[in-house]
């Protein structure tokens, strides 16, 4: 505790408050613009971090991660092209929220949501770091084969609109996931031939493609007709009051807590977390065909669990050294340059730096709240340009953004093909919320399955004979299977009745 | 005069000044321009780690005229490692890697790698692999666990087949004739450690840098596989002193693309020999549980020639067991 209060004072030592206001002002800025992420301002930041003290960097770092987490939001809200890949189930509601004219609505719900799940993960990684981490490495594939799998079987929920519509994407986002190195033998396969894809479709130029370029390309065609779009006047009013508590608290807590879950899993971010938060929202909803239509309850889920996951990630970092995202490898990375091994000895080796891991959560948590109420505006106006000028620009940011990140070109021209199919696929009322599932989950589920087989010799039976993993499983079928005999149900119904 | 103005004919001034003195640099010898160096795994990482203190080292000591980049490339590592062979070939791009190479040339044909693609410029270090138990497992030592698997499939041991450290456990096992774990796919060191913990393998394998990293009192490292003991892990013992008779090593490359200026290779060479000679480097490296081993020119050549020899009958050992996957 000692600890804890004497880092909490350290942060508001002149130079680095400065670091932690600079780190989420410029998350919440990268991650507001489509295409540029926080990752990537991380990765750009890096080598600086190596100049610095140790705390310093942390501070930084962290910073920026709970701030770009949440910039997403703006233009997931008013342009329908979400700021980073965790925001894209925000997408999917606060866009047709913000077009029947409550986009001022939408931004509240999804900054008062990010806010509580920042703080409900902060609160985990605070109180609960150790004994969580201790449940995390008890998963074994055989659990995490299950718990993915009850995540893909939401697709068929999750698609609003043609159920066969939305199967068909989620099976093409699976596939799209399979080219690149075998999981298990390390083999590259089904590459077609081109030597840059031995490490298969990088994540980031795919979403990007998919859900900035191609809604660009789509309002370049619709530049003329300009009907539906969301009219926005910026006020400073936050819309979001003490009966909204009252009607969200139990949502807020259970996507949080799937947030901190996802989180906590290795390798697994943001955006896996508000997949999983915003499916079982829906599922859970008494009015589920709201969702995707502006539903209040589809942002909360999405923003709760993104940010829930931010804290969620550090907790293994922090007890075992452990990254829980991408990010956290690159902390891992500026920790290490450094000397610290970010391990189960890091609080007893290097406490200040494990207790400025854990305060800087909190205190860019509410530099986050701040800057998102006040950016909100300029940000909005700087959106609202005439689309003939900032289109381009965001087309120019997402090719910076991809190519920084990932130091190739031909990444660039992987997210402008994309972009280019998106279109057709949403043109003809494909969704593409199942792709995405299917691309992000697909390559967890394949591992964890073979690894699960290799450790039981290839008998399938083992992972039944988990109970965990049995109850998961026996979940999927049923989740996955309800939706289709409805939909079979009713169609059975309208014909008989027609006759 | 007014401030304003005096600025402006300062900032001029100054601009010519650098815009001479790039004319100058011009007609020097290399480098004349950023070198990039490309490191196909993701940032963060041990070989980008190392990579990025080089940099920090070359440019703090003046050992070289212009910065080192360092550019992470990720996926496969033979994306990057494709990248730098298709470079031109200007003195400019150069590529960092492992034994990787060799073990996916062989294991991987698919891959397109080849240590043959590329100009040899030096290797700056090497490092060795551990094996690691619970301290609770029964198994005190390495021979100990290596006698309990014969006759008993059942000991989970974690790996990333077709990787170096799969080409670890071969050489153990060869070391050990009736020795018989059950391999399942992990993945490196970072990966291998919340499975160990979590009890879902019984022993893995990782580098003495994860070792460092983790610094888990709750592990027992078995045995290392370098020739020596490390200065950073004294209680560790080699795999021979333990008792068995295994253990390799692997090098740290440096690459240029096929036909880049002799100037170039000789003289990033140089500048990387003074860095591993300095203090810090070499600080450096004793904390990370890295040895440093220098090579360049013709032995280097020869040194590469000869791993490939050693790496080709292992790798070949990997490519059979991953048939049966």
């Amino acid at each position: 505790m000692d600890g804890f209060l004497a880092s909490l004072i350290g942060l508001f030592a002149p130079q680095l408050f400065l670091l932690a206001v600079v780190g989420t002002v410029g998350g919440v800025f990268v991650g507001s613009i489509p295409g540029l992420s926080g990752t990537m301002l991380i990765s750009l930041c890096l080598p600086i971090t190596f100049y610095m003290e140790p705390v310093s960097a942390v501070v930084l770092l962290v910073a920026i991660y709970t701030g770009s987490i949440t910039g997403g939001l703006i233009s997931a809200t008013l342009m329908r092209t979400p700021g980073t890949v965790s925001n894209v189930m925000t997408t999917l509601d606060a866009y047709p929220l913000a077009r029947k004219g409550q986009a001022q609505r939408a931004l509240s719900l999804g900054i008062a949501a990010s806010f509580a799940g920042s703080i409900f993960g902060w609160l985990a990684l605070a109180i609960l770091a150790k004994p969580l981490s201790n449940v995390a490495i008890k998963v074994g594939s055989a659990e995490l084969f299950a718990l993915v799998v009850l995540a893909l079987a939401l697709i068929s929920s999750v698609s609003s609109g043609s159920m066969l519509k939305g199967l068909i994407m989620g099976a093409v986002g699976i596939i799209l996931a399979l080219p690149g190195v075998d999981p298990t033998t390390g083999v590259t396969r089904l590459t077609m031939g081109f030597w840059q894809l031995n490490g298969g479709f990088h994540i980031l130029p795919v979403l990007v493609g998919i859900f900035a370029v191609a809604p660009i390309l789509g309002d370049i065609l619709d530049l003329d007709s300009r009907a539906g779009e969301p009219q926005y006047r910026h006020s400073r009013k936050f819309l979001f009051s003490f009966a909204d508590v009252k009607r969200f608290w139990n949502l807020i807590l259970r996507s949080s807590t799937l947030g901190t879950i996802v989180g906590i899993l290795p390798g697994v971010g943001g955006n896996v977390a508000s997949v999983v938060a915003y499916t079982s929202a829906r599922v859970l909803s008494r009015k589920p065909k709201e969702f995707g239509q502006g539903s209040e309850e589809g942002i909360v889920a999405s923003e709760s669990a993104n940010n829930a996951s931010v804290g969620g990630a550090l907790i293994p970092l922090i007890t075992l050294g452990i990254p829980g995202s991408v990010v956290d490898v690159l902390l891992i990375g500026a920790l290490m340059m450094h000397d610290i091994a970010p391990g189960p000895m890091l609080f007893i080796t290097n406490a200040p730096v494990a207790w400025t891991l854990v305060t800087t959560l909190l205190v860019s948590s509410v530099l986050m709240l701040l800057t998102m109420i006040y950016a909100t505006g300029p940000i909005s106006r700087l959106i609202g340009l005439p689309k003939q000028g900032i289109l381009p620009v965001i087309l120019v940011f997402c090719v910076v953004g991809v190519y920084a990140t990932t130091n190739r070109m031909f990444d660039v021209w992987v997210m402008i093909a994309f972009g280019f199919a998106a279109l057709l696929f949403e043109r003809a009322r494909f969704p593409m919320a199942p792709l995405v599932i299917g691309f992000v989950l697909a390559p967890i589920a394949e591992k964890s399955l073979r690894s699960g087989l290799m450790a039981s010799d290839g008998d399938v039976v083992a992972f039944l004979t988990t109970p965990l993993s049995l109850v998961l499983l026996f979940a999927s079928f049923a989740l996955f299977v309800w939706p289709i005999v409805q939909a079979v149900r009713s169609w059975v119904g309208t014909s008989t009745a027609g006759r | 005069m007014s401030n304003k103005i005096k600025t402006v004919i300062g900032a001029c001034a100054i601009s010519v000044g650098l815009a001479m003195s790039g004319i100058g640099a011009a007609q020097a010898d290399w480098p004349e321009r950023p070198i990039k160096v490309i490191v196909p795994y993701s940032p963060g990482g041990s070989p980008d780690q190392l990579t990025r203190k080089f940099s920090a080292v070359l440019a703090e000591n003046g050992f070289l005229s212009e910065p080192v980049n360092v550019v992470n490339v990720e996926g496969h590592f033979s994306v990057g490692a494709t990248e730098a062979k298709n470079a031109r070939p200007d003195g400019y791009t150069f590529l960092f890697l492992h034994a990787a190479l060799m073990s996916a040339e062989v294991v991987n044909p698919d891959s397109g790698v080849s240590w043959r693609n590329y100009a040899p410029v030096a290797k700056t270090s090497n490092f060795g692999l551990t094996i690691v138990v619970n301290q609770s497992s029964p198994w005190k030592t390495l021979p100990e666990l290596m006698a309990a698997t014969v006759g008993d499939h059942d000991i989970k041991f974690g790996v990333n087949l077709g990787a170096i450290n799969h080409l670890t456990y071969i050489d153990l096992m060869d070391a050990w004739p009736g020795s018989d774990f059950k391999l399942v796919q992990v993945g490196g060191g970072g990966k291998q450690y919340p499975q160990l913990k979590g009890g879902h393998i019984q022993a893995g394998i990782m580098t003495s840098q994860d070792i460092l990293t983790f610094q888990d009192p709750e592990l027992r490292v078995l045995g290392y596989s370098g020739p020596a003991r490390l200065g950073a892990l004294p209680e560790i013992p080699t795999f021979r002193e333990a008792g068995v008779e295994a253990g390799i090593t692997y090098d740290y490359w440096w690459f240029a693309p096929k036909d880049t200026p002799q100037e170039a290779i000789d003289g990033f060479a140089a500048a990387l020999e003074k860095a591993i000679a300095s203090d810090d480097m070499q600080t450096w490296l004793d904390a990370k549980g890295l040895t440093d081993d220098f090579l360049k020119g013709p032995e280097l050549v020869a040194d590469i020639e000869a791993t490939w020899e050693k790496i080709v009958p292992i790798a070949e050992k990997a490519k059979s067991a991953l048939k049966n996957k």
